[in-house]
């Protein structure tokens, strides 16, 4: 294998990892914060792909205001969902996935009698390939890249170093304490809900030049998701880095040299991993209550 | 007296921290053990480690001579081990009832696939389970709430319900964290009547706990941990007066002795 | 359970055995019959849903191993020749054995991380399902035989196949609450309700949870073997995680607490209704999405909760939780 090669399906690879990454964080910020989990994120990510593109294409607006746009009224829209539906189930992780099962079905539903099943692209908005060393990518990917990593900086420095980062660690380690030191608990949850499904919106804005976009590109981002956060476990960002790019690099490189298999190569990492490891790399260590 | 329970420079890291750091510790049969020490001490990662909740990070564990260090939670339960805990836990939704009943657990000799297809021989072990259910009930004062759910009862009974359940797998060993936590002083009184009975009645007990009232009255010894160290083991009136106890209590804010 | 109780639930299971026994006598629609043929088939599907809650464990994979029972059967009879009198039993050994393998592996899974491996096993088997020709890949299993003649008795009509799915149901709810009722399911339940405090009781939370993984499962599997000799076609799709997921709302539905007659009246609901109520495939997600979210805020007990709810029973329920707030807590502790 040429170093050429190698290198282009490593930056393939982190670009798809990249946006698991972006995405199964937003997952584990609800699983640890809020504690709950959301089946309905990839419709999240669905919509800021959607309402990127509808900015772009039909308002001619700039492409970085369009995934602002987008991020705002996902994240209204995920309040509502929080207020009405999460609010009353929080902490009951049965019912959370068969309401969020719910809301993605009423979503993608909704979504595909909208706005139809055939494949929009959106046109990227810097054009042509971007040379890095002796490889080529295409200008959106190394975009995305470049992206991904700067947002993933914002939330480390969000988490770490704001008071409302620290006021979510506070209440991921122990909600009862948290609210005994004064945190107001239903505000951070509201604020840790709206940030995860932030990320997924601008994640799907992010990746609305790279990928053709469908009502159905959030369901199979989010199985990928799934499979991030069993690789990385759910109890850190850390988690969810290695686990998106892991998952991102096996499917990169197994697309190249399995092609039609690379899931089941995929899977089988996967099983591997958990044979030693059942909570993931960074999980719990095994079922011990 | 023969010695029951022993660790031999027990340690636990999580991380870089120490939370149990070389524990020598013996408990003699019959006897009430006390377990102090300022919070954050370690008593109660003491006690997962002897429980089987955390896995050892070295030293060991030996109960009635046997080398138990590493052993599943389960299996030492079913060696003799029982726990009490500090919140209660309990079968919230099931009566009180159910709750010792399942206690009883270990302690069947039928096979589960003669437990599936109903024997008679299971209804009997079953019915006799049921009576000593009652036996214990009666005996911790408990009778008349026996249909109440867990969850219903106030906080002192929940209490005594935990050291209900924690009786009925019928240990040599009781391991009771905090038993006194949260209690009125009436709900105190009853809880050291408790003790003394189970003691009476042959258990060995350790307890941990932070009213020093109780734990003077009903301990033969007191051992003290402080950041994951035994600093002193004596009779209860010597504690109370050891310089070192006092400092570590005095160091972090804990009541006076 | 006592005396009194037990005596009512034998004979309200009595007058429905024989009420059930003589349905095909006033129906001439073969559509009715298939429906409650499949619904037959929903709620073994759900029981085994519910056996595996009864433990603490939420499984998103169930389907999977209906469908390994499925193809099994189909299989054994298609290219082993066998008859699907020593299929049916095989199949449901053969799933067990997988699930046997699987719950080796996965059950050791903390929470949530435990359902995402249901649901990736599932896919798996899906995968494999359709990937590979010896399994007719995504074409599917067609022509699959009727199960042979008993003496007289054809199977090319509903109404024996209706009798063999009655009665492969009642031997797995009569299993089930023999299980649930002993010492086992018992056990079960101390798990569910605070695993930690059951483990001080001796209880092996790993071996516990892996019989119930094998029982559940192997009760998909049998349910697989009829429905692949009865549908005659099996495609590896009719598996996939979707139908897991339907198979988790039947339990949601009726009630989570009540593990053999929640997914009754639950799969009975789900398959019923909206073929009544003719809504079309169209919106159909939107109106089950809907009903799952009012379902899950409203009602998060099921239907069977609604008596208590409504303060029917004034004496407290010996183990049964309807509010929230208890299933929250416990889940809470439990699974986070």
């Amino acid at each position: 294998m040429t170093i050429e090669l190698f290198s282009q399906l490593l930056l393939n690879g982190l670009s798809i990892g990249l946006i698991y990454v972006l995405v199964a964080s937003g997952l584990i910020l609800l699983l640890g914060v809020v504690r709950i989990f959301n089946f309905a994120h990839g419709e999240f990510y669905m919509l800021g792909a959607f309402i990127t593109f509808g900015c772009c294409e039909f308002l001619h607006l700039n492409f970085f205001v369009s995934i602002a746009i987008a991020i705002v009224l996902v994240t209204i829209l995920s309040l509502f969902c929080y207020r009405f539906i999460f609010h009353y189930i929080r902490g009951d992780i049965l019912l959370c996935t068969a309401a969020s099962i719910g809301l993605s079905m009423m979503l993608l539903r909704g979504a595909l009698l909208s706005f139809g099943t055939q494949e929009r692209g959106l046109h990227p908005p810097f054009k042509g390939s971007v040379g890095i060393g002796q490889v080529n990518l295409p200008a959106e990917k190394v975009m995305a890249i470049l992206l991904c990593i700067g947002v993933m900086f914002g939330l480390y420095w969000l988490l770490m170093r704001t008071k409302v980062g620290k006021a979510m660690r506070a209440v991921k380690l122990d909600n009862e304490v948290a609210s005994l030191q004064g945190i107001n608990t239903t505000r951070i949850y509201q604020i840790a809900f709206a940030a995860g499904c932030a990320l997924a919106a601008l994640a799907g804005g992010i990746m609305a030049p790279v990928f053709s976009i469908t009502p159905s590109m959030g369901h199979s981002l989010l199985l990928n998701c799934f499979m991030a956060l069993v690789v990385g476990g759910m109890q850190s960002m850390l988690g969810g880095v290695v686990g998106g790019l892991v998952v991102g690099l096996v499917l990169s490189f197994g697309m190249y040299f399995v092609g039609d298999l690379s899931e089941i190569l995929l899977f089988a990492v996967i099983g591997v991993i958990i044979v030693f490891k059942p909570g993931g790399l960074f999980g719990e260590p095994e079922h011990h209550e | 007296m023969k010695t029951l329970l022993e660790t031999r420079k027990l340690t636990k890291f999580f991380g870089g921290l120490a939370a149990v750091h070389e524990v020598d510790f013996q408990v003699r049969e019959s006897e009430i053990v006390g377990l102090i020490g300022p919070n954050g001490a370690g008593k109660s990662t003491f006690f997962n480690l002897i429980s089987g909740f955390h896995p050892v990070t070295t030293g060991t564990i030996l109960f009635q001579e046997r080398d138990i260090t590493g052993v599943k939670a389960h299996k030492i339960a079913s060696l003799g081990i029982a726990r009490a805990f500090q919140a209660a836990t309990l079968f919230m939704e099931l009566s009180v009832f159910d709750n010792v009943f399942n206690g009883l657990h270990g302690h069947y000799h039928e096979p589960a696939w003669k437990a599936f297809l109903h024997l008679s021989s299971v209804r009997k072990e079953e019915q006799g389970a049921r009576e000593r259910v009652r036996e214990i009930i009666d005996f911790m004062g408990l009778a008349d709430h026996a249909d109440r759910k867990a969850r219903n009862l106030p906080h002192g009974h929940q209490k005594i319900l935990g050291v209900c359940i924690a009786m009925a797998t019928a240990p040599k060993l009781l391991l009771l964290d905090e038993p006194f936590t949260g209690m009125h002083p009436e709900e105190t009184a009853v809880m050291i009547r408790v003790v003394e009975k189970i003691r009476d009645s042959g258990v060995t007990i350790v307890i941990v706990e932070h009213n020093m009232e109780a734990v003077m009255r009903l301990c033969d010894r007191i051992a003290v941990l402080n950041q994951g160290r035994k600093i002193a083991e004596a009779e209860p009136q010597e504690i109370a007066h050891n310089p070192e106890v006092i400092e570590a209590y005095l160091g972090s804010d804990e009541e006076e002795l | 359970m006592n005396r009194g109780s037990r005596k009512k639930g034998i004979i309200a299971l009595g007058c429905a055995c024989l009420i059930l026994a003589l349905l095909p006598f006033f129906t001439d629609s073969r559509y009715f019959m298939h429906l409650i043929i499949m619904t037959c088939i929903n709620i073994m599907l759900g029981l085994s849903f519910s056996m595996l809650f009864s433990a603490g464990l939420v499984t998103m994979g169930a389907a999977g191993f209906w469908g390994i029972g499925a193809y099994t059967s189909a299989l054994l009879v298609l290219k082993a020749g066998l008859s699907f009198w020593v299929a049916m039993p095989l199949a449901a050994l053969a799933t067990a054995c997988v699930a046997f393998i699987v719950g080796l592996v996965i059950i050791r899974a903390p929470g949530v991380a435990f359902i995402i491996q249901t649901m990736i096993v599932n896919m798996i088997l899906v995968q494999v399902f359709g990937h590979f020709e010896f399994f007719g890949g995504w074409a599917g299993l067609l022509d699959i035989p009727a199960p042979n003649p008993i003496g007289p008795i054809t199977f090319t009509g509903k109404t024996a196949n209706y009798y063999l799915i009655l009665m492969l149901l009642l031997v797995n709810i009569l299993a089930f609450y023999a299980l649930y009722t002993s010492r086992i399911g018992r056990a079960w339940s101390a798990i569910r309700l605070n695993a930690r405090l059951a483990e001080t009781l001796s209880v092996d939370l790993f071996r516990y949870r892996l019989v119930a993984f094998i029982i559940s499962s192997a009760g998909a599997g049998l349910a697989g073997s009829f429905y692949a000799h009865y549908f005659q076609t099996l495609e590896p799709n009719m598996f996939n995680v979707f139908k897991s997921i339907y198979i988790q709302i039947y339990s949601i539905l009726g009630g989570l607490n009540f593990y053999i007659p929640g997914p009754v009246i639950g799969a009975a609901i789900i398959t019923f209704v909206p073929e009544l109520l003719r809504i079309g495939k169209e919106i159909e997600p939107i109106l089950t999405g809907a009903v799952l979210i009012l379902l899950v805020i409203f009602l998060p007990g099921g239907i069977l909760s609604l008596p208590d709810r409504l303060g029917f029973f004034t004496k407290e329920p010996l183990a049964a939780s309807s509010g929230k707030n208890s299933v929250q807590e416990q889940q809470e502790k439990r699974v986070l």
